[in-house]
C-alpha cells in the first residue's frame, strides 16, 4: 500500500497555482477590455472635440453674417423698444379724439365754450355761453338725443345756468360719456 | 494570503482606474458640456439670422424714419411749432400765443429710466373760422409728432365791422407732445431678436396716416452787412 504523505500540499498548491492562472487571465482580459475602454473614450473625445472646432467655426461664420446686419437689427430693437408706448398713445390719442368729436358735435352754432377738459375718464365739465334761449335749448337737445360718433352720452347734469351781462346766458354742464374710460 | 492578493489587485485597479480614467472622463464630460453649448449658440444665432434675413430692409427702413417724424427720440420743439404754425396756416387759422416750457436742452442727470416716456406740454391760440377750427383740431392729432389734445377754450370774436355770417372763434388750446429716447445697446449678439406680431404690424402701419410738414425755421441774417453795398 503507497502512502502519499503529499496529497493534501500537492493539492493546495495546484489550486493556488490554477488560481493564479486564471487571476493572471483576468487580469490580462481585464487590462486589455480597459484599454480598449480607453482608446473608444478617447477616440469619442477626440470626435467631439472636433465636432466643437466646426461648430465653433459655424458659430464664427453665422456671427460674422449677424454681425453685417447690425443695421437691419438696431432698426427692429428701436421700433420694438418705442412699440409699446406708442400704441398705448394711439389708443389714449383714440379716446380723445372720439371725445372732441362728440362734443364738438353737440355744440350749436354761436356757443362760446369757455373750456372743456378732453378727460379720457369720459367726465366733462362743459361751461360757456350761448347768445340765446333757443342755442342753449338746441345744445340741451343734441346733449340728450345725442347719437352721432363712438360715444354716448350716459349721464349729463346742467349744474348752473345764469345771464351775463350782454344778455348772453352762462351754462355749466357735466357730461358723462360712454366708452371713453378705460 | 488569497485575500490579500485579491485586495492588492483591486487597489491596484483602482487607483489604476482614477490615474488613467479620471482625467479622460473630465477631459470627455467637459467636451460634451462644451458641444451641448455650442449648439445651443449655433441654433439661437441661426434662428437670430433667418429672422434678421426675413426682415424687409427698405421697410423697416421707411418705418423707423416715420418713427422717428411722429414719435420722437428727442423733444421734438421745432418740429412742432412748425406743425402747428403750419396746419393753422393750411386751414386759413391765425396763430399764436405759443407757451411752453421746453426744458434742459442737454440731458441731465434724470430719475427715470433711459427709454422712458416723457410728455412736452404747451398751449396755444389758433383764430379763424369755427369750421376751420373744428377741422385743425381734427387734424391735429394726426400731425407729426405725435400730439394729444388736453384742453380746448372756444371763444367767440365776431368782427361788427363786416356783414359776415361765419362765426370767427379763437381757441385756446393745451397740447401734449410725446417722445421716448432710443434704446443705446443691442444687448448681446445672442440675444434673440422679437418679431412684430400681426397686430403690432398694423399699429406701425398706422405711422404711415400721420401727416409730416417740413420743419422750417425761420432765417435771420446774422453777422455783420455792409450797409452800403448796392449791388454795383
Amino acid at each position: 500500500m503507497e502512502v502519499n504523505l503529499f496529497a493534501k500540499k500537492i493539492k493546495r498548491l495546484r489550486d493556488r497555482q490554477r488560481i493564479k492562472k486564471l487571476a493572471g487571465k483576468i487580469l490580462l482580459v481585464s487590462m486589455l477590455m480597459l484599454a480598449l475602454l480607453m482608446v473608444a473614450l478617447s477616440a469619442l473625445a477626440l470626435r467631439i472635440a472636433s465636432s466643437n472646432k466646426n461648430l465653433e467655426q459655424k458659430i464664427s461664420l453665422t456671427k460674422n453674417k449677424i454681425l453685417e446686419l447690425q443695421d437691419v437689427e438696431s432698426k427692429q430693437v428701436y421700433l420694438v423698444s418705442k412699440l409699446g408706448s406708442f400704441a398705448n398713445l394711439l389708443k389714449l390719442q383714440e379716446r380723445h379724439q372720439a371725445v372732441a368729436e362728440a362734443i364738438f358735435n353737440m355744440i350749436p352754432d354761436g356757443t362760446t365754450l369757455q373750456g372743456f377738459e378732453v378727460n379720457e375718464k369720459g367726465t366733462i365739465d362743459l361751461a360757456g355761453s350761448v347768445p340765446a334761449w333757443s342755442k342753449l335749448f338746441e345744445l340741451l337737445k343734441r346733449i340728450k338725443e345725442q347719437t352721432t360718433g363712438q360715444l354716448r352720452v350716459v349721464q349729463a347734469q346742467v349744474n348752473r345756468i345764469s345771464f351775463g351781462k350782454t344778455g348772453a346766458i352762462n351754462f355749466g354742464i357735466n357730461i358723462v360719456l360712454s366708452g371713453a374710460s378705460q | 494570503m488569497r485575500n490579500k492578493q485579491l485586495m492588492i489587485m483591486s487597489g491596484i485597479a483602482l487607483v489604476l482606474g482614477i490615474i488613467v480614467f479620471g482625467p479622460t472622463l473630465s477631459n470627455l464630460h467637459k467636451v460634451i458640456k462644451v458641444n451641448k453649448q455650442q449648439k445651443t449658440e449655433l441654433n439661437k444665432l441661426e434662428e437670430k439670422l433667418q429672422i434678421l434675413e426675413g426682415i424687409d430692409k427698405n421697410l423697416i427702413t421707411d418705418r423707423v424714419k416715420k418713427m422717428e417724424m411722429v414719435f420722437p427720440s428727442d423733444k421734438p420743439i421745432v418740429e412742432l411749432l412748425s406743425s402747428l404754425s403750419q396746419l393753422s396756416a393750411k386751414h386759413g387759422l391765425s396763430f399764436g400765443g405759443v407757451s411752453l416750457s421746453p426744458g434742459a436742452l442737454t440731458k441731465t442727470e434724470e430719475k427715470k429710466a433711459e427709454t422712458d416716456l416723457s410728455d412736452l406740454t404747451f398751449s396755444f391760440e389758433v383764430g379763424g373760422e369755427f369750421n376751420s377750427v373744428l377741422k385743425f383740431l381734427r387734424e391735429l392729432e394726426n400731425t407729426a409728432p405725435l400730439m394729444k389734445i388736453d384742453k380746448v377754450g372756444l371763444t367767440i370774436k365776431t368782427n361788427p365791422l363786416f356783414d359776415i355770417i361765419t362765426t370767427m372763434v379763437a381757441a385756446d388750446i393745451d397740447v401734449s407732445a410725446f417722445y421716448q429716447p432710443a434704446p443705446k445697446s443691442l444687448g448681446g449678439i445672442s440675444q434673440p431678436v422679437k418679431l412684430l406680431s400681426r397686430s403690432e404690424e398694423a399699429i406701425l402701419s398706422r405711422l404711415f396716416n400721420f401727416t409730416k410738414f417740413q420743419a422750417v425755421l425761420p432765417v435771420v441774417q446774422t453777422g455783420k452787412t455792409d450797409l452800403f453795398d448796392f449791388g454795383q
